[in-house]
């Protein structure tokens, strides 16, 4: 005697664990193709998941930490001070959305805010690399340059996810905070210099 | 981190193994009023049923047992019928608790905003010596949401500006090399401690001076929160234009919210008469005349305070 409840259960649990991973990544990679090409789309919001903005996260708050130990009051942000602005900034523009009245749910807008940060990572990666060439006005103009363009496309990535779920007359008040929060993220970003 | 099985709204998960389980338990035509997605299982497995019978698990054959469906049958079912009314009772639960301590319904009254007001509140912050009426409509009793008057109370504003405030703070303090996170940490917390020290005082002293009046707690942190806008201001005008920009737009803004919170509070907190601008011998009035210029002065006293070490 097999209870209906118990075969629901061995539904995902037999398989293999390959088959669960490579299932999770490719939802993770199609919401990266979304991110990048931001469309009107529902996808994001529909199957919503927080693989994406815990893998995000972490990667950027690794590549933003201080590299020794001795040099804390350098002023540099630490892995634990990132991962919390973001997951606090990102909870905070959620209660602010959902108090003005937007319909989108708690986990839906984390997911979205989460994924938007995407570009920024890029351009952490980008910044890194050129950081490796000279100090100079030209390396910072270049690093600015390309922080703003992907803050830019952070917004606009997300208020294109977002800002549906307002009525027309309160979308900038909903997408203000968003530009702080990636505000805030591009310049922790931006006065990031190497050891 | 991703919808279990069960409970994914309205996207059941595909099954893309063959099932080893055997038949299901219903009949094809049955819909279970009870099971959460459609079962589909059943004419798939029916067809598989025949061929797997003699190469089952040691589970017995599909045909074989009807009646012992039925006996599963009712006992999961109750059990899932169970479980969910117990998840909406304690999804009730959480509801009602958090419900007393934040009442969410009434702070979302300070935030039924629209664009169109914020702008017209935030003109009305640094420039309230035109404007002539102070009064909040009311519909039947209760006062009309900020989105339709402009001199109703609203949350929007100062909570977004206390956390503009802390940014502009960092980034003052980043750009004379001064920064590190927990600075700003610190920043948030000090400022939250002044406001909650200022909401206290004044509450106390309402009490004390036995004024009847609707100024509701959250109210009085609307407004006491207002200030954070004239102190942003300020701070991004000494960025960008060193002490003279700081003192000039911060006297313009400590000017601006003393009148505005002295209209604003004449009103909630003096007598009808008074505030319509006949003076009324009496000690109380006086007692309440004294007390809104108070707090109206602590106003630009706070606004300097938080200010000032921020600008070099």
């Amino acid at each position: 005697m097999r209870s209906r409840v118990r075969e629901f259960d061995s539904s995902t649990l037999n398989e293999s664990v390959q088959n669960t991973i490579m299932r999770d990544l490719k939802a993770v990679g199609k919401k990266f193709m979304h991110v990048l090409y931001p469309r009107k789309s529902n996808t994001l919001l529909r199957d919503w998941d927080l693989w994406g903005p815990l893998i995000l996260c972490v990667t950027l708050a690794l590549m933003l930490q201080r590299g020794s130990v001795d040099s804390e009051k350098d002023g540099g942000p630490q892995f634990a001070e990132v991962f919390v602005i973001i997951w606090f900034g990102a909870v905070t523009i959620t209660l602010n959305s959902k108090l003005l009245g937007g319909n989108i749910s708690f986990f839906q807008s984390l997911c979205v805010l989460g994924y938007c940060i995407l570009p920024l990572t890029v351009a952490m990666l980008v910044c890194r690399l050129v950081l490796l060439a000279e100090l100079g006005p030209i390396n910072f103009m270049v690093r600015l340059f390309v922080v703003i363009v992907m803050f830019a496309w952070s917004i606009v990535a997300s208020t294109a996810f977002l800002a549906d779920s307002q009525p027309p007359n309160r979308k900038a008040l909903a997408v203000y905070p968003v530009f702080l929060f990636y505000f805030v993220i591009s310049w922790m970003i931006l006065t990031f210099t190497p050891q | 981190m991703h919808p279990g099985g069960l409970v994914a709204a309205g996207t059941p998960r595909q099954r893309k193994w063959p099932s080893k389980r055997r038949t299901p338990v219903s009949q094809p035509g049955m819909a279970d009023p009870h099971q959460l997605f459609d079962d589909t299982s059943s004419t798939q497995s029916q067809g598989y049923g025949a061929q797997r019978g003699p190469s089952g698990l040691g589970y017995p054959a599909a045909s074989a047992s009807p009646q012992a469906a039925f006996l599963a049958d009712p006992v999961s079912n109750m059990a899932m019928a169970y479980g969910s009314s117990l998840a909406a009772q304690g999804k009730e639960l959480v509801d009602k608790n958090i419900d007393r301590f934040i009442p969410v319904t009434k702070l979302k009254y300070y935030f039924a905003v629209d664009t169109m007001y914020v702008g017209k509140k935030l003109g009305l912050l640094f420039f309230p010596y035109l404007h002539q009426d102070w009064e909040v409509q009311y519909q039947q009793d209760t006062p009309v949401a900020p989105r339709f008057d402009i001199n109703a109370p609203d949350l929007y504003i100062p909570a977004m500006a206390f956390i503009t405030y802390i940014l502009v703070a960092g980034l003052a303090l980043g750009t004379q090399d001064r920064f590190s996170p927990d600075l700003l940490g610190l920043q948030a917390s000090s400022a939250l401690a002044w406001l909650t020290l200022e909401v206290l005082a004044i509450l106390l002293s309402l009490y004390l001076v036995t004024v009847n009046t609707d100024l509701t707690t959250i109210d009085l942190v609307a407004f006491l929160g207002y200030k954070y806008v004239g102190m942003i201001g300020g701070v991004l005008m000494g960025l960008l234009f060193g002490k003279i920009g700081y003192y000039l737009v911060l006297g313009w803004c400590c000017v601006s919210i003393f009148v505005f919170m002295i209209r604003t509070l004449r009103l909630k907190i003096l007598a009808d008469a008074a505030a319509e601008g006949i003076p009324v011998r009496g000690a109380r009035n006086q007692l309440r005349m004294y007390l809104t210029m108070a707090v109206a002065a602590a106003q630009p006293l706070l606004m300097y305070w938080l200010t000032f070490h921020l600008v070099r």
